[in-house]
């Protein structure tokens, strides 16, 4: 029967990334570090 | 509604809203209201990551950088439980597994599949793999329903007959589970898992207590079984 999988799982470390905010800043997701963070991914289309 | 949500817990947690889109000019428009960052994920790389193709999703990332919630499409706050699924997630103590028991991973592969069948609710594949996860949670009822809509869309396909079979044994509907595994066999003759199955309900003393070869032997040139 087919298995749907995720790249990564619930428990695994996120890699170091780096994103360009809207304002034209870079958000690096390591800089939340300390916090927890809850990330909303949405799209405008 | 995220704004207030923030607002309403400061200092509980960071947030980050990520725009998968192809138009940051579109995103950027839409964020500007707000007072929380937003990202613009142009290139795909948390989908890649975290293999989706739709949106909306959220996720939870633990003070040490490691994924401890996950939800893939369908994911609204302004759900019944989308409020109180946040709230539970910024209060539990991921240090010790001191997950929220309706946040567990069997429960989250249930919200994940559940929220993909919200943009694909024909994916057969989908259905079928929620009936698996529903009958590992002892759902059998829902296992049912769930594998009964994939026999629906891919009648032809002997090993959802089977499944839906199975998820029906395990409500007690022997009856129905019998007759889907006769629709299985049908489709696949030379299946001896299906066929055997269909036995040990119709033929329960030729395998308890011990199992009696010969008669399957027999029954088998009865049926005029062939490889």
């Amino acid at each position: 029967m087919s298995q749907t999988k995720h790249a990564l799982r619930v428990g695994e470390q996120l890699p170091d990334l780096t994103l360009p905010g809207v304002d034209g800043t870079s958000i690096r997701l390591a800089d939340y570090r300390g916090k927890r963070l809850f990330i909303f991914m949405w799209a405008s289309w | 509604m995220w704004q207030q949500f923030i607002d309403e817990h400061p200092d509980a947690f960071a947030f980050l809203s990520v725009a998968v889109d192809a138009h940051p000019e579109r995103a950027a428009e839409y964020a500007r209201p707000y007072r929380f960052p937003t990202a613009v994920d142009s290139a795909n790389v948390l989908g890649r990551l975290f293999d989706f193709d739709v949106v909306p999703n959220g996720l939870l990332i633990d003070e040490v950088g490691a994924l401890q919630f996950l939800h893939i499409g369908g994911f609204y706050l302004s759900r019944p439980d989308g409020r109180q699924q946040v709230e539970a997630l910024l209060h539990a103590d991921f240090a010790t597994g001191d997950r929220p028991a309706h946040m567990s991973q069997e429960s989250l592969e249930l919200e994940v599949l559940r929220g993909q069948l919200v943009y694909d609710p024909q994916n057969s594949d989908l259905l079928a793999a929620l009936g698996d996860a529903l009958l590992r949670e002892g759902h059998g009822v829902q296992a049912v329903a769930a594998y009964g809509q994939a026999v629906e869309l891919r009648p032809d396909d002997w090993s959802l007959a089977f499944a839906l079979g199975t998820a029906r044994r395990q409500t007690g509907d022997v009856a129905g589970a019998v007759g889907a595994w006769r629709r299985a066999l049908s489709l696949d003759p030379s299946n001896f898992t299906v066929r055997k199955q269909i036995w040990r309900e119709e033929h329960p003393e030729c395998f308890y207590p011990t199992i009696d070869s010969e008669w399957q032997k027999q029954q088998l040139a009865k049926e005029g079984y062939k490889r």
